[in-house]
């Protein structure tokens, strides 16, 4: 074989093998955790730590920078040989960036990370196993149904930092003008959905044609906050064995009748659905909207005095009821990755954040509710607007086991695009009876997928 | 000027183009194997790496369930199958399709209208033509961006120019049909220079003393176009039914950035679709199923270049 | 290679009694270019008004306002110098690192023989076949395996593997009269030797046409960056930038994302204006990226 052929097919040949080689190598399976074989609470005792850690967090609120600074610099001071780097994101292309760095092994060591998604991290094994770390005292100390949130197949990969959930927040003077006095300010006497229905009529008879009477917090990935009129209504997501979807049925066609009524009869800005740009908290403080339902963290936002909400007093009240009270369980929790270099003092520091002290100080610049027992009993002294921070924490207390088991399966990241997806054709135009059978199929489809 | 469409079969003809007069053998005509291997590995690894290998690995992983967390899972045929009950996929087939019809023939009549109008003495034609080919040089996304402008239902100036003439709001962002209308629209400003070009290319080959011999005949000006300028137009009209069809048939930059596929799935093309069910961040992240949506763009692709050499080969030297 | 059809344009006779009908078509031709510059007037337009002007109502063809304020504040409040620097070095390196492989392999293809070169064409061919979004996922992976995800380079290598300018690069090599390689040779000179010295510097055309379009298509690629480069802002080209943190930033400030727009698409716009007539030649061949 002349000498320019052989050089040029084992020119390819190479440059084929070479590739192949290369990219396979780069090929991750991460079908699911290989937990350490370590016992519980075998290694909690860490003692000091030494090097450098990489904390990933999307940008939050004032007082939520500020406790994560704090914390970083509390972490130093007891260790100080070790090295806390903070690094905020935009929440858009956060888990994304956090995905890819996974598979490329250059993530965060740390990251923090909502009950919601949380499934999806565990169930794949990337995440670093807490259960050597954690010993049996830490593990009791937490809320039950938020320690189980941090947990898959019987061992821990991360800690619960804190907890959110959604009221209503309202602009007194909107209310006052539309003839409504008194607003509930007891839990056992929030809205029931007549009473709810029957104020936003109010607001939309004396409300201009271009302002509404409330905006809900179910945009992007708020979406799941839809079930929470599910829950109301005495239904549920999914079925107890957490493998079917339980949409379809009474409670659910109630629930998407009610909701769907929010924009037959004006009561919600046409553009207030799940794939828009405008969030609840900014409906309200561009004055479009009277009442509004918003997280607990957003709190401080409304009440900054230069860039918070300009339209006088405002207050909150409590999440309407049906046959229940219900709310939705949001929150996040701070877990570290599989990979990191240095184990010990990732879970040094995790173990740091849900310190009662630090948990207290966070939760209270921060405006959120604490996930250890010994806090949830206690009145957390809020920075911003106490008061307003009273009917979150009581709303908190409607969460329901159910609610919280549906909301951490590990595939809840796809039940969440699906009612991303259905929600949105449900808001614009499709009948009651075809929206509640989609969802119910996209449910089902997520959740055994 | 012979069509570009020659050039094309003429490239695929090897080496054999242009020869000059035979020659003894001497150190030009040696077989260069060693040298030639220098020359070419650059290129050539690059290709194989970035391109070769990466369908072949497309092809495996099509068969795949894998996320966008590295969980995989092996799913023989199945992304395939449920590609194909999948309506959002033919949804963003038939938006392709539609987009295609609409971008392509109105393109190149306008563009041919314009090179008629621009062909043989006018003043200051080198301006005109350098400002309607000049949109060609801005970017899809650009293209994109100040699409989502142009057109914002509420402040856009598309949406002021209808007010002041009295005409009803159009929502540009939130129906789907006008969303694909003023995509299709930013396609066209952008993309007609081209086919301007081509055609004013075309028509320096016509030839003018047959048009005067028809004009002596008797003929009006629309026969002379529809039966001699026309079809003497041929070849470059085949051109750009090739290169805009391609074009159309992979559109992402200026969907993705004016409307990201929205509102709902009306403005999702088929490469939008594939994009964002294995990297959008509000999408599915199913990196298997995206691999097969590729594999399919790939299939009709082929589809498409291989019925243009078939409808090539017949209709070789029109001119 | 065809003779430029930019500025030449064969004249059709002289139009006698059409007096009319030329002042015609010179009316059509102003409106049909004035519609199709308007745009990009509207963009400048834009780019140099105030927020409070752009979301009044009412129709204003000129700023009542005249502000720079919309190219300052993009610069404050993200890296945007940043992205324009990463956009130039991905281009720069992109077209230098394509075009050497071009020209090497182009001649290579021209006036090299070897066992198995048509076969070879053959295949790199049809490559061009190949619609980006067919390989998109592999290469995700491939860039994370060859350890250059997470920074410019998963960017520049697979841009880099361009096939169309070793099309255009054989097609211009193919017209290099043979006898002057042979003499070149006959003096001594290796075959590398006789491509650098005698047939290089006669491709000046060539290389134009090849660096203006490399450049361009690499200053304005958005497909493959958008996944490369996606997740961290400090690595944004600027097309990426745009789509990826300015259209959700500023959803309201339009002015701000026109301002960076106009200043990506300058450059372009400028090395069009200056060389016209090389884009024109390219972009016929290419069908345009």
């Amino acid at each position: 074989m002349p000498p320019s052929q052989l050089t040029r097919r084992s020119l390819l040949t190479g440059a084929f093998g070479v590739a192949a080689a290369t990219a396979l190598s780069g090929c991750v399976a991460n079908n699911g955790p290989v937990p350490s074989t370590a016992a519980a609470g075998s290694k909690a005792d860490i003692g000091e730590v030494e090097g450098t850690l990489r904390f990933a967090f999307w940008g939050g609120s004032d007082g939520e920078n500020t406790g994560f600074a704090r914390v970083k610099k509390a972490f130093e001071t007891r260790h100080p040989k070790a090295t806390v780097e903070l690094q905020t994101l935009p929440y858009d292309g956060f888990f994304s960036g956090i995905d890819r760095g996974i598979l490329s092994r250059t993530a965060p060591d740390v990251f923090r990370v909502d009950y919601t998604s949380i499934g999806k991290y565990t169930s794949h094994g990337v995440l670093l196993d807490m259960t050597p770390y954690l010993s049996a005292t830490e593990s009791e100390g937490f809320l039950p149904a938020l320690y189980d949130a941090v947990r898959f197949e019987g061992r821990t990969y991360g800690v619960p930092h804190q907890t959110d959930t959604s009221a209503i927040a309202f602009s007194r003077t909107a209310l006052d003008e539309a003839g409504i006095g008194a607003v509930p300010d007891r839990l056992e006497d929030a809205w029931t959905w007549e009473e709810f229905a029957a104020v936003s009529t109010k607001l939309r008879k004396t409300l201009p044609d271009d302002k509404y009477p409330f905006a809900y917090d179910w945009t992007a990935a708020g979406a799941y906050r839809w079930a929470s009129f599910l829950y109301q209504a005495g239904g549920s997501l999914l079925t107890p064995s957490l493998r079917r979807s339980a949409v379809d049925g009474d409670p659910g066609r109630k629930a998407m009748a009610f909701t769907q009524r929010f924009f037959d009869e004006r009561w919600v800005p046409a553009n207030n659905t799940i794939k828009t740009t405008v969030y609840s908290d900014n409906f309200f403080l561009n004055q479009t909207v009277a009442m509004t339902f918003i997280g607990d963290f957003l709190v401080p936002e409304l009440a900054d005095t230069a860039n918070g909400y300009q339209g006088g007093e405002w207050a909150t009240t409590y999440m309407p009821r049906d046959r229940a009270a219900a709310s939705d369980l949001g929150g996040n929790a701070i877990v570290a990755t599989r990979d990191t270099a240095n184990p010990e003092l990732a879970a040094a520091f995790l173990k740091f954040l849900v310190e009662e002290d630090q948990m207290r100080d966070f939760c209270q610049r921060a405006n959120e509710l604490p996930t250890l027992r010994s806090l949830a009993s206690t009145d957390l002294d809020y920075a911003v607007r106490p008061d307003v921070m009273d009917v979150f924490t009581q709303q908190a207390t409607t969460i329901t086991e159910t609610a919280v088991r549906e909301t951490v399966v590990p595939g809840f990241a796809s039940v969440n695009t699906a009612l991303q997806d259905q929600l949105e054709l449900a808001f614009h135009g499709r009948n009651t009876d075809a929206a509640v059978r989609a969802i119910d199929a996209a449910v089902d489809a997520a959740v055994s997928a | 000027m012979t069509g570009a469409a020659e050039r094309i079969g003429g490239a695929t003809a090897g080496g054999a183009v242009r020869r000059g007069p035979r020659r003894t053998a001497g150190p030009f005509r040696a077989s260069s194997g060693a040298v030639a291997t220098a020359f070419l590995v650059p290129n050539v690894v690059l290709i194989v790496v970035f391109t070769l290998l990466p369908l072949v690995y497309a092809l495996v992983i099509s068969f795949q369930d894998l996320d966008s967390l590295g969980g995989t899972k092996w799913a023989g045929l199945g992304n395939y199958a449920e590609l194909l009950a999948d309506p959002v996929f033919w949804q963003s087939a038939a938006n392709t399709g539609v987009f295609t019809l609409f971008t392509v023939p109105v393109g190149m009549a306008i563009g041919l209208g314009i090179a008629v109008l621009l062909n043989g003495v006018l003043p200051g034609r080198a301006v005109f033509r350098t400002i309607i080919f000049l949109p060609l040089v801005v970017s899809g996304v650009a293209t994109g961006v100040l699409g989502a402008w142009m057109f914002d239902q509420n402040n856009g100036f598309i949406d002021k120019f209808l007010h002041v003439l009295g005409l009803p709001q159009v929502q540009w962002q939130s129906s789907g049909g006008w969303a694909m209308t003023a995509v299709i629209l930013m396609t066209l400003w952008q993309r007609i220079g081209f086919d301007m070009l081509i055609y004013l290319a075309g028509l320096q080959g016509v030839d003018p003393a047959v048009q005067e011999a028809a004009t002596t005949d008797g003929a009006s000006g629309w026969q002379r176009f529809r039966l001699i300028t026309f079809p003497l137009l041929g070849p470059s009209t085949f051109f750009l039914l090739v290169m805009n069809l391609i074009y159309s048939f992979q559109v992402f930059d200026t969907v993705w950035a004016m409307t990201r596929g929205g509102p709902g799935y009306g403005t999702t093309t088929i490469v939008s679709y594939a994009y964002r069910v294995a990297f959008d961040e509000h999408g599915p992240q199913l990196l298997g199923y995206g691999a097969a949506v590729g594999i399919v763009i790939y299939l009709v692709t082929l589809l498409i270049t291989g019925l243009q050499w078939r409808f090539n080969a017949g209709r070789d030297q029109a001119d | 290679m065809t003779s430029s059809t930019w500025d030449t344009g064969a004249a059709a006779p002289p139009r006698k009694r059409h007096g009319r009908l030329l002042w015609l078509r010179i009316a059509v031709a102003v409106i049909v270019t004035i519609v199709m510059a308007f745009p990009l007037y509207w963009m400048l337009l834009t780019a140099f008004s105030t927020r409070g002007d752009l979301y009044a109502p009412g129709l204003q063809l000129w700023p009542a306002h005249f502000t720079f304020q919309n190219f300052v504040r993009p610069f404050q409040e993200f890296p945007v110098w940043r992205w324009f620097g990463n956009s130039l070095v991905v281009a720069v390196v992109v077209t230098v690192i394509t075009v050497v492989c071009n020209l090497l392999a182009g001649y290579a293809f021209a006036k090299l023989r070897f066992r198995g070169r048509n076969a070879l064409f053959l295949v790199l061919l049809s490559t061009l076949m190949i619609p980006p979004q067919a390989i998109i996922v592999p290469q995700f992976f491939i860039s994370i395996g060859l350890h250059l995800y997470g920074g410019l380079w998963a960017v520049i290598l697979p841009e880099a593997a361009a096939i169309f300018g070793v099309f255009l690069a054989r097609q211009f090599f193919l017209a290099v009269p043979d006898e002057l390689i042979e003499a070149a040779q006959l003096d001594g000179a290796g075959r590398f030797r006789a491509f650098v010295s005698v047939v290089l510097p006669l491709c000046r055309p060539l290389l134009a046409v090849l660096v203006l379009l490399t450049f361009m298509g690499e200053w304005n690629a958005f497909g493959w960056p958008l996944v490369a480069l996606s997740g961290n802002q400090d690595l944004f080209t600027v097309p990426i930038g745009i789509v990826g943190t300015l259209q959700g930033q500023y959803t309201s400030d339009y002015g701000a994302i026109m301002a960076v727009n106009l200043l990506m698409i300058l450059p372009i716009v400028a090395l069009f204006l200056a060389f016209q007539r090389h884009f024109v030649e390219g972009l016929s061949r290419s069908g345009l990226r």
